[in-house]
């Protein structure tokens, strides 16, 4: 019986995890939650780093690594919650209506990542997003919820979300940094302004982008060791140069694994699909060498960052409840 | 750092003077927090306060951020219907 691997999430890691596992000759399903696969590519449209070709579109980028993955053989379902992970690396996914359990002989978790949350008083008032929730509603939904926007933030999410805006017609009226001491949102059962640095300035919608953080929960729920990382952006699952995790048969890529970007994902996918296809057997050690080698050239200083990680730093005692 | 006032956990409507407090009286890792004040209980599972209550921890508990252990994850992760539950072998 073909050995049988299990990617969770359908996103840049995934979608090149699955592949490239299925390429080595194992059984290959996937499950995305998202109602089309692609992950973060489904509502971007940035430019992304193509692996050290010519930038590409996101929804180009998108349509190949779907196609690779059909190509390869592998067997994706979107809208397929995953809503539990048990031992043996069994899933309970919800698909179609249905409940099905996954036995499979190694699973590669493929989250991604989540936006950073910020507090401030009026944070929870109807018209204060995320940048990804904006992204959404921009690109997917074809919604602008607003005219004059006021976004939070200074990494690069900000500077992509604004652009975003602008482009689709938006006015960015406020950029704020997220530690302003006096910042506030207020308003009648909505947004109506926003106050910083002393001064309130007229607003329709506020958007967050605080960055990302890496989303472990089902890495935290099969009890792998993990700790928090300042590096890789919060809590993460600790790797060894395998991509597996403490517990046997499970391997973790791309954001999910310390928040990367788009190009290292599909490296980090790429690697992990192989390293799980050598440890349930159909890829030998020869393979794997030259698969790690070609991961550590392209994305060195995603090793050293995972590396980083001091192992003493990953000893969790689980305080159990 | 979040401000006191503010929600910490939106979903359950937890502000940051509130996990404060708790950590005041004694609270030292994020299942402390989540017992004594319901933050990280709510829909989304902690997946998007894990981070803030981990600095709030460190910031005010004096916790290395590199020492906290993060919370206990149990499914189901997503809200699903008690169907998906009854279908299980």
């Amino acid at each position: 019986m073909t050995p049988r691997i299990a990617v969770v999430g359908g996103g840049p890691a995934g979608l090149s995890a699955a592949t490239a596992a299925a390429r080595a000759g194992a059984r290959v399903s996937l499950y995305d939650e998202g109602a089309a696969l692609g992950g973060q590519l489904t509502y971007r449209i940035a430019a992304v780093e193509d692996d050290g070709r010519a930038p590409v579109s996101a929804r180009h980028l998108r349509s190949r690594l779907v196609e690779e993955a059909s190509r390869a053989g592998v067997d994706a379902y979107s809208a397929a919650v995953v809503w539990g992970i048990f031992a043996g690396n069994r899933l309970a996914v919800r698909v179609d209506g249905r409940a099905l359990t996954v036995d499979a002989d190694a699973v590669i978790l493929a989250t991604g990542s989540l936006d950073r949350a910020s507090a401030f008083p009026g944070g929870s008032l109807p018209g204060v997003f995320t940048a990804r929730a904006i992204q959404v509603l921009l690109h997917v939904h074809r919604v602008r919820p607003g005219r004059r926007f006021a976004v939070i933030g200074e990494g690069p999410e900000a500077g992509e979300v604004a652009s975003d805006l602008l482009l689709a017609g938006g006015e960015i009226v406020a950029r704020i940094p997220p530690d302003m001491p006096d910042l506030r949102v207020a308003g009648e059962g909505g947004v109506e302004r926003i106050e910083a640095g002393g001064r309130v300035i007229a607003v329709d919608i506020v958007v967050v982008a605080a960055g990302r953080q890496p989303d472990p929960a089902l890495a935290l729920m099969a009890e792998c060791r993990a700790g928090y990382s300042e590096t890789l952006g919060g809590f993460v699952p600790r790797l060894d140069a395998r991509m597996d995790t403490s517990v046997p048969g499970l391997f973790v890529a791309g954001d999910a694994a310390g928040v990367c970007g788009c190009t290292t994902a599909i490296a980090d996918g790429r690697y992990a699909g192989v390293c799980a296809a050598a440890a349930v057997g159909v890829l030998d050690d020869a393979q794997l060498e030259g698969a790690r080698l070609r991961w550590i050239a392209s994305v060195g200083e995603r090793v050293r960052a995972l590396g980083a990680v001091p192992d003493h730093h990953m000893q969790v005692d689980r305080v159990l409840a | 750092m979040p401000r006191d006032n503010a929600f910490i956990c939106r979903c359950e409507e937890v502000e940051t003077a509130t996990v404060q407090a708790a950590i005041a009286h004694g609270a030292r890792t994020i299942n402390d927090i989540k017992r004594r004040t319901r933050a990280g209980m709510g829909l989304c599972q902690g997946a998007y306060c894990i981070d803030a209550l981990s600095w709030v921890l460190h910031e005010s508990g004096g916790t290395a951020l590199d020492a906290i252990v993060p919370m206990t994850v149990r499914p189901p992760l997503r809200a699903i219907g008690l169907d998906a539950l009854a279908d299980l072998d």
